[in-house]
């Protein structure tokens, strides 16, 4: 099994495209007709999950009027001109984003440092690799709760373990979840303790389609560790570093679980993020018109970052092929 | 530039062969000590959620609700999880049991016939088809839950388990299908036509030969959908009623409405959510980790 990152880049290229006007002999028909066949159900599916539900969000944003989609009427830009001059929009928006850079950027670097240290050969390294792949592994929301309850100020087991160190006293807990900044920051940290496992997990498959041969070469000429990293190691890791960045970028902007079960947007709306206002506005105040177009502005968000990725493996797979 | 390096590579590795003496080195140990240290400081921190979950399962409502926090339990009581299974945990735990094999083993049934004409069949717009599928896996599922639901509400499915089966049926599909397309390639293609020239159908060397040849990829595929599935909550916590809810729904619709007088019962059923799943990943770790990053996943 190729553990590669571009293993997906490789199969979309390395498809054996037939050109549009060979002639089929009646075995290639028999084989094309055989290949639709076995998609169709795919495809069929896919066009439920991705096109239908596009569409359909776009015709609800351009709808005013009714809750939960009843009596609905053509509504133009109503909807997006509200958006314009809703500050908890604005809010919410500038949250995620906050939330992405500052999450993913953290991320890659603790995500990094795991994988370099997962990368090492030394006896008991499965210990290592199976603590890497926990976090993935436990469900987000459950994560969350148990979280919410080592911050709580009371019964919780941070201000616990702090009163026993006399680091604080038992009078005066800190209220964690209480205030916008700590709160805040709390997410951020928690995020970054979720995802670490993915981002070390693809950035030790890049490692290990490092070639050993230059590192052996390097340390023959001399190289200090620190050179060998920034000379060789960084260079040839950039663009898993990159997908890795894109691929973490186009998860953190639609995150949910982890917020609404570790703070559920608060305190206030200090930790609201686009997926907790369009759930707020959806699910919970029934308009689907409103809600749709904020879902809008996250789809198309989100097709940048999906458009970058895409043309990052292409260009790593021309760049192969030409070297 | 680095095939000239690895040219000489020979001469290399002979010159570099570590000697026999450095093993037993003071730097040569000092630097595994540290080593072990570092490992453990991150064990730590990877698991300390789920120990501190685990230690408070064990505790009775005096010592969860003690200020400060009692760090651990006064003795292995068990009634916790006596409760979660006679309460309402039990059933969503069931729920989630159904939802999550079920609809894992029908995405990988309609997924490995994709994954087979990808891997191993030519037709036309192969690559456009492969793009739009890894295209697709990325789009939000914050935009797929409306529409959905209005689709799942038209077919009275909503309040059964179906509402979560259908939908995680399909979300699977994209993930699934790249990963066992990675798994199928690896299969040498001499078998199936030697078959197939033995007067096998192309569906028959399809399931006799491609499907057994490749159990251990497929039931890694299985796993990581599976695994999906088990964690999924933005779906879940629309598409469920109190009669539906799934295990994380059901804790955190608990925690937010009984928070700490419950609380060890909830670190009881989280404990009992992780548990599975722990087990799986100290099983299958090689495993998971090669058919995840064969995808480019996302989390």
């Amino acid at each position: 099994m190729q553990t590669s990152l571009f293993t997906s880049s490789d199969e979309i290229t390395q498809a054996e495209e037939l050109p549009r006007r060979q002639k089929l002999g009646p075995l290639g028909r028999s084989e094309e007709r055989f290949a639709w066949m076995m998609l169709t159900p795919v495809l069929l599916a896919l066009l439920l999950v991705g096109v239908y539900p596009a569409v359909t969000s776009l015709i609800y944003a351009f709808e005013k009027g009714g809750y939960y989609g009843i009596h609905m009427s053509f509504g133009g830009f109503t909807n997006f001109v509200r958006l314009k001059n809703d500050p908890q929009f604005w809010s919410s928006l500038k949250f995620s984003l906050l939330y992405t850079v500052i999450t993913v950027g953290g991320q890659m670097i603790l995500g990094t440092a795991l994988a370099l240290l997962a990368n090492l050969k030394f006896p008991g390294r499965w210990v290592l690799r199976a603590a890497i792949l926990f976090p993935w592994v436990i469900p987000t929301a459950t994560n969350s709760v148990i979280w919410q309850y080592m911050f709580n100020d009371q019964y919780g087991m941070i201000n616990s373990v702090l009163i026993h160190l006399h680091l604080m006293s038992a009078a005066h807990p800190v209220v964690w979840l209480g205030t916008a900044q700590s709160a805040t920051w709390l997410i951020f940290i928690l995020a970054i303790w979720k995802a670490n496992s993915l981002v070390a997990l693809l950035v030790l498959a890049g490692l290990q389609g490092i070639p050993n041969e230059i590192y052996e070469a390097a340390r023959v000429d001399g190289a200090t560790h620190l050179q060998t990293f920034a000379r060789i190691t960084l260079p040839l890791l950039m663009p898993t570093l990159l997908v890795t960045i894109t691929l973490r970028t186009i998860e953190s902007l639609q995150a949910f679980d982890l917020i609404i079960a570790f703070t559920n947007g608060g305190p206030g709306i200090a930790t609201q993020n686009l997926g907790l206002y369009i759930y707020t506005q959806i699910s919970q105040y029934g308009d689907y018109g409103y809600g749709s177009a904020i879902v809008t502005v996250l789809m198309l968000i989100t097709l940048v970052f999906v458009a970058v990725y895409l043309s990052m493996l292409f260009r790593a797979d021309t760049s192969e092929r030409k070297g | 530039m680095a095939n000239e390096i690895t040219r000489q590579l020979p001469a290399v590795t002979a010159i570099q062969k570590a000697p026999w003496r450095k093993r037993f080195s003071a730097q040569f140990i000092a630097g595994r000590f540290g080593l072990y240290i570092l490992v453990a400081i991150i064990c730590l921190a990877q698991f300390f959620p789920i120990i501190w979950s685990l230690l408070t399962s064990f505790m009775t409502p005096q010592e969860t609700l003690s200020i400060p926090a009692a760090l651990f339990p006064s003795s292995l009581n068990l009634t916790n999880y006596a409760s979660v299974f006679n309460s309402d945990m039990g059933r969503y735990y069931l729920n989630s049991v159904i939802v999550s094999i079920v609809s894992a083993t029908i995405t990988m049934t309609l997924a490995s016939l994709a994954s087979y004409a990808f891997a191993r069949l030519k037709f036309r717009m192969k690559t456009l088809t492969l793009v739009l599928t890894l295209a697709l896996s990325f789009f939000p599922p914050l935009a797929q839950v409306l529409p959905l639901y209005s689709l799942l509400n038209k077919a009275h499915l909503i309040n059964t388990l179906w509402a979560l089966i259908v939908p995680y049926s399909v979300l699977g599909l994209p993930l699934a299908v790249l990963i066992l397309t990675a798994f199928f390639r690896d299969i040498p293609g001499d078998l199936e036509e030697a078959a197939m020239v033995d007067g096998l159908t192309r569906f028959k060397a399809f399931y006799r030969i491609i499907l057994p040849l490749s159990a251990p990829g497929f039931f890694t595929t299985f796993i990581i959908v599976f695994v999906a599935n088990w964690n999924e909550f933005l779906f879940a916590l629309n598409y469920t009623t109190a009669n539906t809810y799934t295990l994380p729904v059901g804790i955190v619709e608990v925690s937010q409405t009984e928070f700490t007088t419950n609380f060890g019962v909830l670190s009881a059923a989280t404990t009992l959510a992780v548990v599975p799943l722990v087990i799986l990943i100290l099983l299958l770790e090689r495993r998971i980790v090669s058919g995840l990053t064969s995808g480019a996943v996302k989390g």
